[in-house]
C-alpha cells in the first residue's frame, strides 16, 4: 500500500511534461507548416517550369519529326509528360510537369499550347475528308477506313464504313450578303422601289450576288410589299449567263403571297442547303411572279450592293436593265445553319459503321445506321442503339491545303519552265519536272511518268490504259505534287507510287470546281474508276466520284460520291504531307494558344 | 497483529514557506515558458499567414500574366474601370474552353489591385470561357503591392515584375514577407 502523501511529485511531473510536450508539438507544427507551405509553393513553380519546358521540347521534336506524338522525360527532381495531337493543320501540345515524379508528386501543373507551321505544311488527319458538299455513298459501296465530312454522310442501301464516320454541322447561320438600307423607305420612287409582276416586260425581278464562303444557303429575306392580291411567286437561285440570269435552276422555293403585306416588311423564304454554291462565283436570285396589272409586288431598291446588280424582265424570255439602271433589290442572304446527318435509310442496316468497339459514328442525326462503337448524336431513328448525347455536334474541320499552299506548288512548278501544249506520255514513258504544262497531260499506253519535280498542268490530267505515275528516287522520303487546274480522270488500271522510300507519296491535286463550275459538261473534278495505288487525291473545290475498286492513300474533296459497288481502301499513316519544297516549314508556337490548365 | 493508527504531525511554518516558495518559482518559470511558447506560436502563425498570403498573390499574378496576350493600359471590368500602374495590373487573356484550349477571338480580362491592406483579383470572363467572373481577395494582410513593366508603354510590355509585401503584427512584433518575381507574357 502506497503511503499517503507520497508520489504526487511524479504525477505533477507527468502533467507538466504532458503540457510541455503538447506545447512543443504545437510550436513544431506551426514551424513545419510554414516550411511545408513554402515547399509546396516552390514545387508548384518548379512543376510549371517543367511543364513549359515540355512544350518547348515538343516543338523542337516536331521540327525533327512531324509525327512526334509526345514523350515522358525525367530529370533530377522532376519530370514532364507531353502529348501532341493534330488539330486541323496544327498541333496541340499538352505538357504535364511533376515534382518530384509522376507516381507520388508533390506538385502537378499542366500547360497546353498550339503549334503550327504558318499554314505551310499540309495535314491529312482523315483518309477521307470531305467538305461541305458531303459524302454520298450508296449501292453496296465500301470505305475501308474513316470519314470526316463537313456536311452530311448520306450513306444508304447497305453500304459499309469500316472505321469511324463523323459528320460535322455546317457553320452557324450568318448573314453573308445583304443590301438593306435605308429602311423604312420614306417614299417609293423609281430609284428606291422596283415594281414587278405587273406586266410582261416587268414580270420578274432578278439580282445577281456572290457568296463569300462555300457554305450551304439558309434563307433569303426580301423587303417587299404587295399591291392587290398577287399570286404566289417562285424564288429561284440560278446560274449566271453572261451577265443575266441563266436557265439552270439550282434551287427554288415558293414566296407565299400571304406572307407579303400591303406595307413594306421583310419576308423570309427558307432555301435548301444543297447544292452548295461556290464562293466568289456569280449567281442570280430570281423572283418569278405572274403578270397582272392590278395585282403585283413592289420591292425596295438602291444602288449600293457591291457584288451584283439587278435586272428586270421575264425569266422565260429576256432580261433588261432596271430603270434607272444598276438598281439592287433589298435582300438579305443567310448561309450556314442546319445540322448534320449520317445515314438516311429507314432500316438499321442502311449503313454499317465500324468494326471495333472504338469505331464511332458522330453527327447530329443518325438514321438507318448500325454502329459497332459509340453513337454520338442528338436524334436517331432506325439505329441499332440510342444516341449517346454526351458530346456536342462535331464542328467543321478545315481542308488540309490552303490556296496559298497550292499557289506555292504552282510557283515551284513554273520556276522550272513552261511547256506549251498538251503533254503525252505513251508506252516509252518519260521524266519531267519541275514544269508548268500549259495544256493537258495524258498518260496511257502502259507508259510511266517519272515526276522529277512539281508539275502544274493548266488543263486536265488523264491517266488511263495502264499508265503509271511515280516519283523520282530523288524525292527520298518526301512527297511530290502534281497540280491541275482542270479535271482529273484515272481509270483503266492506272497506278501511282512514291519514290520507293517509305513515307513518300504522290499527291494529285486539282483546283477544279466541277461539276458546279461552268463548262464542266457534267464531269467531276476527279473521276476515279479502279486502280490508283498509293496516291492522295485532292479536289477541295469539286467532287470526287469513285467507282469500281480503288485503293488510295487519301482522298479529300468538297464532295465525295461513291456509287455502284465502289470500294475505297485507304492506307492509314499519312498524317502530314511533307513536300520536298513548297508547302513545308518549321513548327512554332502559336501566340495566344498558351493556357495553364492546372 | 494490532492495527496501528498513523499519526502525522502538521507542517511547520518554515516548511510551508519553502513549499510556497518552490511552487511559486516553478509557477513563474512555467508562466514564462507559456508566454514564450505563445509568442513563438503567434509569430509562426504570422509567418505562415504572411508567407502564404504573399505566395498566393504572386502565384495568381504569375498564372494570369503567363497566359496574357497583353497588359492593358486600362479596361472596364464588370462596370469598373481599372488602369494599369504601379499598384494595379490589367491583363487580357485568351478565353479557355473546358478542354483547356484557347478560344479564338474571345478574351477574359483580369485586374490585380491593392486597396488598403487587401489585394484583390477581379475577373471579367467572356461567355466562351470556363473562367468565372468575380472578385477574389488574395490577401488581407497586404503592406505593399507594386508592379513594374519592361516598357514605359505598358501595352508593349513583354514582361513585368510583381513585388508583394505582407505583414502581420502579433504580440508586439511584426512579421513581414516579401515576394518578387519577373514574369514573361507567353501569349505575345
Amino acid at each position: 500500500m502506497r503511503p499517503p502523501g507520497r508520489g504526487y511529485v511524479l504525477l505533477l511531473a507527468l502533467v507538466f511534461a504532458g503540457l510541455m510536450a503538447a506545447s512543443l508539438a504545437s510550436v513544431a507544427d506551426y514551424a513545419t507548416l510554414g516550411a511545408r507551405t513554402e515547399r509546396a509553393s516552390v514545387a508548384s513553380a518548379q512543376a510549371l517550369s517543367l511543364a513549359e519546358a515540355g512544350i518547348d521540347k515538343a516543338i523542337y521534336e516536331l521540327n525533327q519529326n512531324t509525327s512526334f506524338s509526345g514523350e515522358t522525360y525525367s530529370m533530377p527532381g522532376g519530370m514532364f509528360v507531353t502529348s501532341v495531337v493534330s488539330v486541323g493543320s496544327g498541333k496541340r501540345i499538352t505538357s504535364t510537369g511533376y515534382v518530384p515524379d509522376q507516381s507520388d508528386p508533390d506538385a502537378v501543373r499542366i500547360v497546353a499550347a498550339s503549334a503550327d507551321t504558318g499554314g505551310t505544311l499540309a495535314a491529312f488527319h482523315y483518309g477521307v475528308q470531305v467538305g461541305n458538299g458531303g459524302f454520298i455513298m450508296n449501292g453496296g459501296s465500301v470505305v475501308n477506313g474513316s470519314i470526316y465530312a463537313n456536311g452530311d454522310i448520306a450513306a444508304t442501301n447497305g453500304v459499309i464504313i469500316t472505321g469511324s464516320a463523323i459528320a460535322a454541322n455546317p457553320i452557324a447561320t450568318t448573314t453573308d450578303q445583304s443590301n438593306d438600307t435605308p429602311t423604312p423607305i420614306a417614299s417609293c420612287t423609281s430609284s428606291t422601289c422596283i415594281t414587278f409582276g405587273n406586266a410582261n416586260s416587268t414580270q420578274d425581278i432578278a439580282q445577281s450576288f456572290q457568296i463569300s464562303s462555300a457554305v450551304g444557303l439558309n434563307n433569303i429575306a426580301f423587303y417587299i410589299k404587295k399591291n392587290g392580291s398577287p399570286a404566289n411567286a417562285t424564288v429561284r437561285i440560278v446560274n449566271d449567263a453572261a451577265g443575266v440570269p441563266g436557265t439552270e435552276t439550282l434551287m427554288s422555293v415558293t414566296l407565299s403571297a400571304a406572307a407579303v403585306t400591303a406595307g413594306f416588311g421583310w419576308v423570309t423564304v427558307t432555301l435548301p442547303d444543297t447544292p452548295v454554291l461556290d464562293d466568289g462565283r456569280t449567281y442570280w436570285i430570281v423572283i418569278d411572279a405572274a403578270s397582272n396589272a392590278s395585282n403585283y409586288y413592289t420591292i425596295g431598291a438602291n444602288t449600293d450592293y457591291a457584288n451584283g446588280t439587278g435586272k428586270i424582265g421575264r425569266y422565260s424570255s429576256s432580261w433588261s436593265n432596271t430603270s434607272p439602271a444598276n438598281l439592287d433589290i433589298y435582300f438579305r442572304l443567310a448561309i450556314g445553319g442546319g445540322t448534320s446527318m449520317i445515314g438516311g435509310d429507314s432500316y438499321a442496316t442502311g449503313v454499317t459503321i465500324g468494326t471495333t468497339g472504338s469505331d464511332q459514328a458522330w453527327a447530329h442525326t443518325a438514321k438507318g445506321a448500325t454502329v459497332s462503337g459509340p453513337l454520338y448524336c442528338q436524334t436517331s431513328t432506325y439505329t441499332n442503339k440510342t444516341c449517346d448525347t454526351s458530346k456536342p455536334d462535331p464542328t467543321p474541320e478545315p481542308m488540309p491545303l490552303s490556296d496559298n499552299n497550292i499557289q506555292d506548288l504552282k510557283d515551284e512548278a513554273a520556276a522550272g519552265g513552261t511547256y506549251s501544249g498538251n503533254y503525252h506520255i505513251g508506252w516509252a514513258g518519260g521524266t519531267i519536272g519541275p514544269k508548268k504544262i500549259d495544256g493537258n497531260l495524258l498518260i496511257d499506253g502502259g507508259g510511266t511518268l517519272t515526276v522529277s519535280g512539281t508539275l502544274w498542268v493548266t488543263g486536265s490530267i488523264t491517266v488511263t490504259g495502264g499508265g503509271k505515275v511515280k516519283l523520282a528516287t530523288s524525292y527520298g522520303a518526301n512527297d511530290g505534287a502534281i497540280v491541275a487546274d482542270g479535271p482529273v480522270e484515272i481509270s483503266g488500271g492506272a497506278t501511282f507510287s512514291g519514290s520507293g522510300t517509305s513515307g513518300s507519296y504522290p499527291f494529285l491535286i486539282t483546283t477544279s470546281a466541277c461539276p458546279t463550275a461552268p463548262n464542266c459538261a457534267g464531269e467531276n473534278a476527279i473521276e476515279l474508276n479502279g486502280g490508283a495505288g498509293t496516291v492522295a487525291l485532292i479536289a477541295q473545290n469539286g467532287t470526287a466520284e469513285i467507282s469500281g475498286g480503288s485503293a488510295l492513300k487519301a482522298v479529300t474533296a468538297k464532295q465525295v460520291r461513291m456509287t455502284g459497288g465502289a470500294v475505297l481502301t485507304y492506307d492509314i499513316g499519312l498524317v502530314n504531307a511533307n513536300f520536298s519544297s513548297g508547302p513545308s516549314g518549321s513548327w512554332s508556337f502559336i501566340p495566344g494558344s498558351y493556357a495553364i490548365i492546372k | 497483529m494490532m492495527r496501528r493508527t498513523a499519526h502525522r504531525a502538521g507542517f511547520t511554518a518554515v516548511e510551508l514557506l519553502v513549499v510556497i516558495g518552490i511552487a511559486g518559482a516553478i509557477g513563474a518559470a512555467l508562466m514564462q515558458l507559456f508566454i514564450s511558447f505563445g509568442t513563438t506560436v503567434a509569430s509562426q502563425r504570422a509567418a505562415v499567414e504572411t508567407g502564404s498570403s504573399a505566395t498566393i498573390l504572386v502565384d495568381d499574378v504569375r498564372d494570369a500574366t503567363l497566359q496574357a496576350t497583353a497588359v492593358l493600359s486600362s479596361h472596364a471590368l464588370s462596370g469598373t474601370t481599372f488602369t494599369t500602374g504601379t499598384t494595379t495590373l490589367v491583363l487580357s487573356l485568351p478565353s479557355v474552353d473546358a478542354s483547356g484550349g484557347t478560344v479564338a477571338g474571345a478574351y477574359d480580362y483580369v485586374a490585380f489591385y491593392a486597396s488598403g491592406t487587401s489585394a484583390y483579383k477581379t475577373t471579367d470572363a467572356s461567355g466562351a470561357s470556363v473562367r468565372t467572373s468575380g472578385t477574389n481577395r488574395l490577401s488581407a494582410v497586404l503592406e505593399a503591392l507594386a508592379f513594374s513593366y519592361s516598357s514605359a508603354d505598358v501595352t508593349q510590355a513583354t514582361y513585368l515584375t510583381v513585388s508583394a509585401t505582407t505583414s502581420v503584427a502579433a504580440k508586439g512584433a511584426t512579421t513581414t514577407s516579401s515576394r518578387t518575381e519577373r514574369i514573361y507574357l507567353r501569349n505575345i
